[in-house]
């Protein structure tokens, strides 16, 4: 039942094309259209996870005879392709409400739905070459929603974001000629193309191109010195910085790093390398970079991309651990970071449509009017920071483990990075929480009064996702024991 | 259902119950029971109470689950939850203070909370599993565990457990919060919530078979001596009534500790029942005492002892409980302080003879006779001065009742010293039982006689130490006389605060002050070198070189050879060669200059050089 791969990229493609042809006029008929067109995209998806298995793909075409464009369903896919599925009806009921007060709706809704299939073909790539060609169409599709509004600023924010991304991804182009010079096929294979028993001069090319890659993706995930177009980026309307620059966008890079770590270079050659402590180093200081800025930070969105910038090299982190325990921490706050952080930049996104709060000081006393809103971002506060029994615990757990059972200093200074982030994320998310619940004795109540929680489109996504921090972080045991499975490469 | 707990959080969580356990689930039972009976009258009118009474219900949960669990992770668990749930008591007022408090104490418990969490990840390294049982099992089998990594752990957990105890240099949030949460929320922070850590204290040491482990025993001690040196000390300058007594909660805790530090040392009963009893006596006091405190500031709106002063003047039902709590604290023969202060003095002294062993001993004494002092002053102050007070309503009925219950306890635990004595010989805690040297400790609490001068000694030195303290301290130096009246003064000076002067400058404005720098020059890095090549290497902005013009060598000589061939004999300027030459080449340079600098050149330069690679790639595969 190959078909379903297929049809769950090229259905959301297509229907995404069809708004750009037909261009609605009628805001209640797009936005049934838009919403049945997803919820059908994530059933195909559903459809795919059951039915297809790991082994058999489906081939697209080929650009030559040894570069084929193929479909294929293993572990690790499965995993992102499920996340995706999960989040992506969610964010656009809650885009339907918002994009409201934005305008120029069908532009949107075009690209948010071809995104959806172009995110789907990455987590289903059977190799790097079709990853790469989609990653570099992702950065084109989301080029325009990013500069949604068309103002300077956003446009700034959009020329920012392709150069950093082209840029990166012709570094991880090198990945793919290496990948073809030196192992002749660009297919994910558990545990690498490479061996170490190749001669030391390939060895030697193979770790210098695995940092290039590492960078190159690494753009996507915003690793530190190339972050830049991330916090700039939160320009653009939230449904996009939620959804596509907290989960699909930046996961994507995160996800093609594990994909090339794993798959294509393997840890047998990478390990205990230079190649490995240059980006154990990189991630340490992007996860204190990431969570010392946000602190710092007053604008609410900015605050949550920094935020994500250090979460994001929590993930990098655990992949460079080169350790199946180091990609099950990486894979699980993979998924369930988005679910957090999507949560998060959700409320973010409501205070700033509904009353243009932007910064994080207009927001006293708002918690006791918006009590649905800032009841699911408290919880999501403290998932981020990791408080048991929810989620963050769970991945944050498993990162940590896997880190102590390295015995070096890479593991170790992972860890301290890690602990003293999650201190920090701490202060930057509960000096929120406490504004909004506790705005000090010389408040006056009556700035809030207009203030109330938003419609159903956007609290029923929230109250779905706050649940399921707190449902999956207490059950967690069946996703985990998956994404171990998938990390020790029993599973695809 | 097992299945449930053996999954949760993909780790798991178990349970586990001892007498001991049950015992301090009754104490906290009874605490949260008095406490909330209470509240009917001290909440009657307040603010936000369903918030109150929910994180109220959710901390006792939470409470219950630290003291059952069976395994570090659920400790952890509870022990978070327990720590963001109370947090809304101290912020409950929402005024200035307890807005201070509030993030102090949000601050302080989840900064060593992570850092306890970074222990019991080196904990799971090391033994793959949490549960103490397990741990224990593996320690008994194994051989050649590293001890750097179980110390190291080990200390991450005290840091962790001993925030909420409030040890010393970490009980900088412990007056501030007490005193600016609701009074019956003090009582359960200061009587329960503290003790969850000490008991977090027990079960590591004992758990991680650091019981006469010398290193870790001193440690303790030294600890334990500066904690209750300090908490006394704050608590006798202390004017404000709430206050004294959450100091006086630091300073209990250290008579804890250092009983604690006794048990490591010498890994005997005799010190366990001392720390035991120690523990129930300070839930137990503390209970009157907060509730009498919370009466107080009802009534009379005030917690400052000048304006509260008189208020207990023919109240008999507020100075019996009182008075039963001061004597009890202060280790007043016939009241149950006593009982405990006087095992955990002889655990001291049973400790091989050492300088620190001695100092340790000195300053219990002396220590003992400051919370006499405190509490005296706390006692003069409300019962025997007179002041405006005098004439604000008594608590009603209920409230009386529930704190004359709760001084039944202690008194009775006072009047029969032996049956009190008998307590932890019925109570212990599982895994102290497993490692511990010897059970003669109990027989030799059974045959204390409590009122035989030589056990006297000790508490009666520390009483006539504190009324000289008293005297000598109180009534000299805080007391001073202003417009004709007596008022207490703060004599302690303003900087006299380790939290204000010494944590926050570090904490908030230098440790970032050099992170922002560092990371802030590393984030400009990538800048800079952009703008170095910028204004270096691709310079966009170039002052013109007329005066160049036909210095150019390769113009300059072919114009002059075509100058030559064309016979060029005017020397007109413009109809030169070189001079024509020399321009065109400007020019040329010039938009050669400009295009390379642009963007897009580079980009489809780029491009070129990719495509290239992929058509070689390409031929070279097919």
């Amino acid at each position: 039942m190959n078909i379903f791969l297929i049809l769950s990229v090229i259905f959301p493609i297509i229907s995404g094309a069809l708004i750009a042809l037909f261009r609605f006029n009628k805001r209640r008929v797009r936005e049934v259209y838009v919403l049945s067109a997803t919820l059908i995209t994530s059933l195909l998806v559903v459809l795919a996870l059951f039915f297809t298995d790991d082994l058999t793909s489906f081939y697209i075409f080929s650009i030559t005879e040894k570069l084929p464009i193929m479909l294929r369903l293993d572990g690790m896919g499965r995993i992102f392709a499920g996340l995706l599925a999960f989040l992506w009806p969610l964010a656009v009921s809650y885009s339907l409400e918002y994009m409201r007060h934005e305008g120029q709706e069908n532009t949107f809704y075009t690209f948010y739905l071809i995104t959806y299939g172009v995110t789907l073909g990455i987590a289903m790539s059977q190799n790097l070459i079709t990853m790469y060609s989609f990653y570099e169409l992702l950065t084109l599709v989301t080029l325009p929603i990013v500069m949604h509004g068309m103002k300077e600023k956003n446009i700034r924010a959009g020329q920012k974001y392709v150069v950093y991304s082209i840029g990166g991804a012709a570094f991880a182009f090198i990945g793919i000629m290496a990948a073809f010079y030196y192992g002749g096929t660009t297919d994910f294979v558990y545990g690498g193309i490479f061996h170490s028993s190749m001669p030391s001069v390939a060895v030697g090319v193979i770790r210098f191109v695995y940092v290039l890659v590492f960078l190159g993706f690494g753009v996507k995930a915003a690793i530190f010195p190339l972050h830049g177009w991330l916090p700039a980026a939160s320009v653009a309307p939230t449904p996009v910085t939620a959804l596509l620059h907290a989960v699909a966008v930046v996961n994507c890079g995160a996800f093609a790093i594990m994909r090339v770590t794993y798959y294509i270079f393997g840890t047998e050659v990478l390990k205990n390398s230079w190649a490995q402590y240059l980006c154990i180093i990189m991630t340490a200081i992007t996860i204190i970079f990431g969570s010392s800025m946000a602190l710092k930070e007053q604008h609410f969105k900015r605050r949550l991309a920094y935020s994500t910038i250090s979460n994001l090299s929590y993930m990098l982190f655990g992949a460079a651990l080169m350790s199946p325990m180091g990609l099950t921490g990486a894979l699980s706050h993979f998924v369930f970071h988005g679910i957090i952080k999507i949560t998060l930049f959700f409320v973010a996104g409501i205070v700033l449509v509904k009353y243009e709060r932007a910064y994080v000081n207009d927001l006293f006393g708002f918690g006791r009017k918006m009590k649905v809103t800032f009841a699911c971002f408290t919880i999501a506060s403290l998932a981020l920071m990791g408080v048991p029994p929810t989620i963050g615990f769970v991945s944050k757990w498993n990162l940590l483990t896997g880190a102590a059972s390295e015995n070096s200093w890479t593991g170790y200074i992972g860890i301290a990075a890690i602990l003293v982030s999650a201190l920090l994320t701490a202060m930057y998310l509960l000096s929120i929480v406490v504004k909004v619940y506790f705005p000090g004795p010389s408040f006056d109540s009556k700035t809030i009064d207009d203030i109330k929680d938003p419609g159903p489109l956007m609290t029923v996504p929230l109250i779905i996702l706050t649940i399921t921090m707190i449902l999956l972080g207490m059950f967690s045991n069946g996703l985990v024991s998956y994404i171990q499975k998938v990390a020790e490469g029993i599973i695809g | 259902m097992n299945d449930f707990l053996y999954d949760f959080c993909s780790i798991g969580i178990s349970f586990e119950t001892d007498r001991f356990r049950l015992l301090y689930f009754a104490v906290t039972t009874f605490v949260f029971l008095m406490c909330t009976v209470f509240c009917r009258e001290y909440m009657n009118g307040a603010h936000s109470k369903a918030r109150f009474y929910t994180f109220w219900a959710l901390t006792y949960g939470a409470v219950c689950g630290v003291l059952f669990s069976g395994d570090f992770f659920t400790l952890f668990m509870f022990f978070e939850i327990m720590s963001v749930t109370s947090s809304f008591w101290v912020l409950h007022e929402e005024n200035e203070e307890s807005d201070y408090a509030g993030r102090l104490y949000l601050r302080i418990s989840i900064a060593c909370g992570l850092v306890m969490l970074f222990g019991i990840v080196i904990l799971y390294h090391v033994f793959g599993t949490l549960g103490f049982s397990e741990i224990r099992l593996i320690m008994e089998q194994g051989h050649g565990f590293d001890e750097a990594p179980l110390k190291a752990a080990a200390f991450m957990m005290f840091v962790g457990f001993g925030a909420k105890a409030g040890v010393f240099l970490l009980h900088i949030w412990l007056p501030k919060a007490h005193t600016a949460a609701p009074a019956p929320a003090s009582a359960v922070l200061s009587g329960i919530l503290t003790k969850t850590g000490i008991i977090g204290i027990i079960l590591t040491s004992s758990v991680l078979g650091l019981i006469s482990d010398e290193s870790w025993g001193r440690f303790l001690l030294i600890t334990g001596v500066c904690t209750m040196f300090t908490g006394a000390f704050l608590a006798i300058f202390s004017i404000n009534l709430k206050r004294t007594l959450a100091c006086s909660s630091v300073s209990q805790i250290g008579f804890i500790v250092t009983g604690i530090a006794c048990m490591v040392l010498s890994g005997g009963t005799f010190e366990y029942s001392g720390t035991l009893l120690h523990m129930l006596n300070h839930s137990g006091i503390k209970l009157i005492l907060f509730l009498i405190a919370g009466g107080v500031l009802k009534k009379t709106g005030s917690l400052d002892l000048n304006a509260v002063r008189g208020y207990g003047k023919n109240k008999p039902w507020l100075m019996i409980p009182f008075a039963v709590g001061a004597l009890s604290i202060s280790g007043v023969p016939g009241f149950s302080g006593y009982v405990s202060k006087t095992l955990i003095h002889e655990s001291i002294e049973m400790l091989p003879h050492s300088t620190l062993t001695e100092a340790a001993n000195i300053i219990f004494t002396v220590t003992g006779g400051m919370t006499l002092c405190y509490m005296l002053k706390l006692f003069v102050c409300l019962f025997i001065e007179d002041g405006r007070a005098k004439h604000a309503k008594p608590l009603n009925v209920l409230s009386t009742t529930v704190v004359t219950l709760s001084a039944l306890p202690v008194f009775l635990a006072g009047v029969l010293p032996k049956e009190f004595a008998k307590i932890p010989k019925q109570a212990q805690i599982s895994e102290y039982v497993s490692v511990m040297k010897s059970t003669e400790g109990f027989a030799e609490v059974a045959e204390m006689s409590w009122f035989s001068w030589l056990t006297m000694k000790g508490g009666l030195i520390s009483i006539s130490i504190g009324i000289v303290l008293y005297f000598l301290v109180v009534r000299l130096l805080l007391i001073r006389k202003k417009a004709g009246k007596r008022v207490y003064i703060n004599a302690l000076p303003f900087w006299f605060d380790l939290e204000k002067y010494v944590y926050r400058p570090v904490f908030l404005v230098i440790l970032p002050f050099i992170c922002a720098l560092f990371f802030r020059i590393l984030d400009k890095s990538t800048d800079f070198i952009a703008y170095f090549f910028k204004t270096n290497v691709f310079s966009a902005v170039r002052k013109k070189r007329k005066d160049k013009v036909g210095k150019n060598g390769i113009t300059y000589v072919l114009g002059t050879v075509l100058d030559f061939f064309t016979r060029n004999k005017y020397h007109d300027e413009k109809k030169s060669f070189t001079e024509r030459l020399a321009v065109v080449a400007a020019q040329t340079g010039e938009m050669a200059r400009n295009l390379e600098r642009s963007l897009s050149l580079s980009m489809l330069m780029f491009s070129v050089g990719l495509l290239i690679t992929l058509i070689i790639m390409l031929i070279k595969i097919s």
